[in-house]
């Protein structure tokens, strides 16, 4: 058997940990524990794996392994790892156990960890159960993430690639339980396909910082990150990562999954992005090469009281409607891009495309000031939880030429039960038309300003890309002696039945 | 009246167990619910192919009455399609295979959708979301058999009437094509 472990067998061990926390622990809230236990065994296989390595290096002279370990990405204090806690399980303080070794984690690595492990509580009798309850739940935990004596679970970073391991499972969890708990929020965890697909349209280069204002666990963040390469076509690390998340556990597993993807370096705010702007140096807002995001769609009290004394003045084009805060979130990214080559991508429902009122005339300005650069109408169906359909915008700084886009890939993508998926020729497909930018017979359409303008800044897609099939030729003649053939077969079967219900009695 | 299982044979449809899976290059063609309508009409290039392992113990062969037993609408249709001997009715259909002394399929068939027949079919079944019937209850029920000669004219006429209905179809079809051909010719 291979040392690598697999996705599917890592999510194996997640399904067994879930049910450690069945009946007790809300499935929205199941995420948190075993994400987080997730991290904590990654954390310790990977200082594992260097203490090896020093241990070999420095011929076992502790002094100088130790000195090496210190100098490590992140520090683990003694009796703090994995290891020690599977060997306690018993223990009938277990939950607070695993509390201060998380503490003590989070102290040892102020800058990277702070305030991370501050949603979760181990000990929570509320969350896990009374004393007995929850020692049994605890334990199962670890005895879960240990794996089996003939097949120990190891996250060595040697021994995962470079997979987006929280990311899948997050993924894998979401998908189990179709989370409930962010779908009246509006708040969708965004596929991988669908991220792939945005992080290939900003194109984002070596050297770019990109930041992603409503992160979420941050997955959109690392699938941007990697798409970039260097002119040789190698995966570059030559970026800089921001983020913004407003919910509290949501931030942690994104600082976690930061770590796991080795961008420790990534700034992770956590706070509302539109109340309360954190990526902001010497009073001004940040700004980034590139801006991605999935906001929440149609956020309801996004904070439209506050819009007018904005202290950064982002929203000079107009407040959004107080129940969508769909264009909030697109402003404020748009607000972010450089000047001059920022590029943004936001992922919208479709309303974004077409409602009126304030929505409209914040529309009518950016295309006005020759932003908008591509629509692209995604399959509906493709976020867990939700068939609503969505759309892709990308905003540019740097057009030249006054015109906009529009791709129609609604209509292509792979029809599974649960879910749609877009296809890698899908994305493909899409990506290689924006880049032409050429009409595409039924598919896309590149339009001037002056014929939005038209349309009173209306960008529905079946405005601009015709779809409507065209119905063959019917040959006249012969659909003529098809309708006599059919008349004369009918006068057949009518006069037989006409025969048998006589026979019957009936009928004259 | 008779009963039923005076007069014809009755079996369930094959149960899976999960869903129906389609397996490529399976012996078989599994008819599922949304693959038929009222009238027994399906196309076979539609169904899912899938290995069955005792195929000839499942397969209908002509002269089938096929009855949908769970559904709102639980109706019954002859299979006469000599042409595949291999397609298999899943688990919520049964097939009914009538002692051809007695009673004609096809006047089975059309006798399970009357009106009569559906009020008794109701009083048996069980399940509030989905109603359902079940194999004996279904036998237990007595139908109006007449003679097979009136049987057979009955049986003709019904399946007369479908294909009055079929070929009508086609013709508002064809109709409504040469109007928008019509159409169009005159707007150029």
């Amino acid at each position: 058997m291979s040392n690598e472990f697999t996705q599917d067998e890592i999510n194996s061990i997640v399904w067994k940990a879930c049910d450690s926390f069945r009946g007790a622990v809300d499935p929205s809230e199941y995420k948190n524990y075993i994400l987080t236990m997730l991290f904590l065994k990654y954390l310790t296989d990977l200082w594992k794996d260097k203490r090896d390595e020093y241990t070999k290096k420095y011929k076992g002279d502790k002094k100088r392994i130790e000195r090496a370990l210190a100098r490590e990405r992140f520090a683990l204090p003694p009796k703090c790892d994995f290891d020690t806690l599977y060997e306690n399980r018993e223990a009938a303080d277990i939950g607070d156990r695993i509390n201060k070794a998380l503490q003590k984690i989070e102290d040892a690595n102020k800058a990277k960890l702070e305030n991370v492990f501050r949603n979760i509580d181990f000990n929570s009798e509320a969350a896990l159960g009374q004393t007995k309850d929850r020692n049994r739940r605890l334990k199962n935990l670890l005895e879960d993430f240990y794996g089996s004596d003939t097949r120990p679970l190891d996250l060595r970073p040697s021994h995962l690639s470079n997979r987006d391991v929280i990311g899948d499972c997050y993924e894998y969890l979401i998908e189990k339980f179709a989370a409930g708990a962010g779908k009246k929020a509006g708040e969708f965890y965004t596929p991988k396909e669908v991220s792939m697909l945005l992080a290939k349209l900003v194109d984002p280069q070596p050297g770019d910082t990109i930041c992603d204002p409503a992160c979420g666990s941050g997955s959109l963040l690392i699938r941007t990150a990697k798409e970039i390469q260097e002119p040789d076509g190698s995966p570059s690390r030559n970026f800089s990562l921001f983020g913004q998340e407003s919910n509290g556990s949501t931030w942690a597993l994104s600082r976690m999954n930061m770590f796991l993807h080795e961008m420790d370096s990534a700034r992770i705010e956590w706070c509302d992005t539109i109340t309360n702007p954190r990526l902001v140096e010497d009073d001004q807002l940040m700004k980034f090469n590139v801006v991605v995001a999935n906001p929440p769609f149609s956020l309801d009290k996004w904070g439209a009281e506050t819009a007018d004394t904005d202290q950064y003045k982002r929203f000079w084009r107009g407040i959004p409607p107080k129940s969508k805060g769909d264009f909030a979130f697109i402003t404020h990214m748009i607000e972010t891009a450089l000047a001059g080559e920022g590029r943004v991508g936001v992922i919208v429902p479709h309303g974004v495309l077409f409602r009126g009122g304030s929505e409209g005339l914040i529309r009518q300005k950016l295309v006005d000031e020759n932003l908008l650069d591509v629509v692209v109408g995604l399959p509906a169906g493709l976020f867990f939880g939700t068939g609503i359909p969505a759309a892709i915008l990308v905003f540019r700084k740097d057009k030249k030429k006054r015109n906009v886009m529009f791709i129609d890939a609604s209509r292509e993508f792979i029809d599974a039960k649960a879910r749609s998926y877009l296809g890698e020729d899908h994305i493909d497909k899409i990506v290689k038309t924006y880049k032409k930018r050429k009409n595409v017979d039924k598919y896309a359409c590149v339009a001037d300003i002056a014929e939005i303008e038209e349309n009173d800044f209306n960008l529905n897609i079946p405005r601009y890309v015709d779809t409507f099939e065209e119905e063959e030729d019917v040959d006249v003649r012969a659909v003529q002696k098809e309708i006599d053939g059919l008349e004369k077969e009918l006068a057949a079967v009518q006069k037989e039945m006409a025969g048998y219900l006589k026979e019957l009695g009936y009928g004259s | 009246m008779p009963l039923i299982s005076d007069i014809a044979e009755v079996r369930m449809g094959y149960h899976f167990r999960g869903r129906v899976q389609e397996e490529p290059g399976g012996n078989a063609l599994v008819l599922q619910i949304r693959d038929v309508d009222e009238d027994g009409r399906f196309d076979p290039e539609a169904l899912t192919p899938m290995e069955i392992p005792n195929l000839p113990n499942h397969a209908l062969s002509a002269g089938d009455a096929v009855f949908l037993a769970r559904g709102a609408r639980r109706y019954a249709f002859l299979f006469d399609a000599v042409s595949h001997d291999n397609i298999v009715p899943a688990g919520y259909f049964m097939v009914l295979r009538a002692n051809h002394e007695r009673v004609r399929p096809g006047y089975l068939a059309w006798a399970i959708n009357q009106d009569r027949f559906q009020a008794l079919i109701d009083s048996v079944s069980a399940g509030t979301a989905v109603p359902q019937i079940t194999k004996s209850n279904l036998t237990r029920l007595s139908i109006d058999v007449p003679d097979l000669q009136t049987q057979d004219r009955i049986a003709a006429i019904d399946s007369l009437m479908k294909r009055e209905r079929t070929l009508m179809q086609h013709l508002t079809d064809r109709r409504s094509a040469l109007l928008r051909a019509a159409a169009r010719g005159a707007d150029d």
